[in-house]
C-alpha cells in the first residue's frame, strides 16, 4: 500500500519552515539554516551527499526513517529554485547540481510547467501543477516495491500542504 | 524565527484527524510524529 507523508520537516517554535527573502545565497530563506542543525551532522544526511561518518543517534534514526521506501517526492516550486513567474530559459535545474540526492521521480508543483528534467542518478524533475496526481511513472521497478511519496516543501509550504490535504489524492504508485 | 513560511497556517490538523504518536527530544531538536487516524 502506498503512503503519502511529510518527513523530517523542521519548523521553528513559532511554526516556520523557511525564512523570508529566499535567493541564491539563502536557499532556505533568511535565518532558516539553523532549523536543520540537527539534520546536517547525521550519517544519513552526509551519505546523501557522498560523505562518510556522521552522527548515529536518535536524530539519525529519524533522518533514516524519513528516507525509507521512498518512491517519489513532491516539492513546492520554491524548494526547487529561486526563480519566480515565467522561466526565462531552461537553465535552472535545481539547487543540487547534476546528481541530486533524490534518485527517484520528483514532482515539482508549479503553474509554470517545463519539460521533465532527467538528471544523473535516477532523479527526474517533473514540473507541473497536477502531474503528481497522474500515473506517469512507467518503469516497472518503480511499481514493484512498497512506495512512499514524500511531501517536502520549504517555501510557500502552507500553500502546497493545503493543496495536498484538500485534494482527493490517491497515489499513482499503487502496486496493482 | 518570527517571519517566513508557516508550515501549518490554515490547516486544522486536529479536524483532519491527526494526532501525536511520538515525541522524542534530543539535544538538537524535538521530534514529533503526527499520524492520521483511519
Amino acid at each position: 500500500m502506498s503512503k503519502t507523508r511529510v518527513s523530517c520537516f523542521a519548523i521553528s517554535l513559532d511554526g516556520f519552515g523557511a525564512g523570508p527573502g529566499q535567493n541564491l545565497e539563502n536557499p532556505l530563506g533568511v535565518g532558516a539554516g539553523e532549523l536543520h542543525n540537527w539534520y546536517r551532522p547525521t550519517a544519513t544526511f552526509r551519505k546523501m551527499f557522498g560523505q562518510d561518518g556522521g552522527s548515529t543517534g536518535i536524530d539519525n534514526d529519524f533522518a533514516k526513517r524519513s528516507m525509507e521506501d521512498m518512491g517519489a517526492w513532491i516539492l513546492g516550486r520554491n524548494m526547487f529554485g529561486p526563480v519566480r513567474g515565467d522561466w526565462p530559459d531552461e537553465n535552472w535545474k535545481g539547487w543540487w547540481g547534476p546528481n541530486p540526492p533524490y534518485h527517484v521521480p520528483v514532482y515539482v508543483l508549479t503553474h509554470y510547467p517545463r519539460k521533465p528534467l532527467e538528471m544523473e542518478g535516477g532523479t527526474c524533475f517533473i514540473l507541473s501543477p497536477t502531474a503528481f496526481m497522474q500515473p506517469l511513472i512507467a518503469p516497472g521497478k518503480m511499481l514493484a516495491k512498497k512506495m512512499c511519496v514524500s511531501v517536502a516543501v520549504w517555501q510557500r509550504s502552507g500553500n502546497t500542504s493545503r493543496r495536498i490535504c484538500s485534494t482527493n489524492y490517491t497515489s499513482p504508485f499503487r502496486r496493482s | 524565527m518570527g517571519d517566513g513560511e508557516n508550515l501549518l497556517a490554515g490547516i486544522d490538523m486536529a479536524k483532519r484527524g491527526y494526532h501525536v504518536v511520538e515525541h522524542v527530544p534530543t539535544e538538537l531538536a524535538t521530534h514529533v510524529v503526527l499520524r492520521k487516524q483511519g
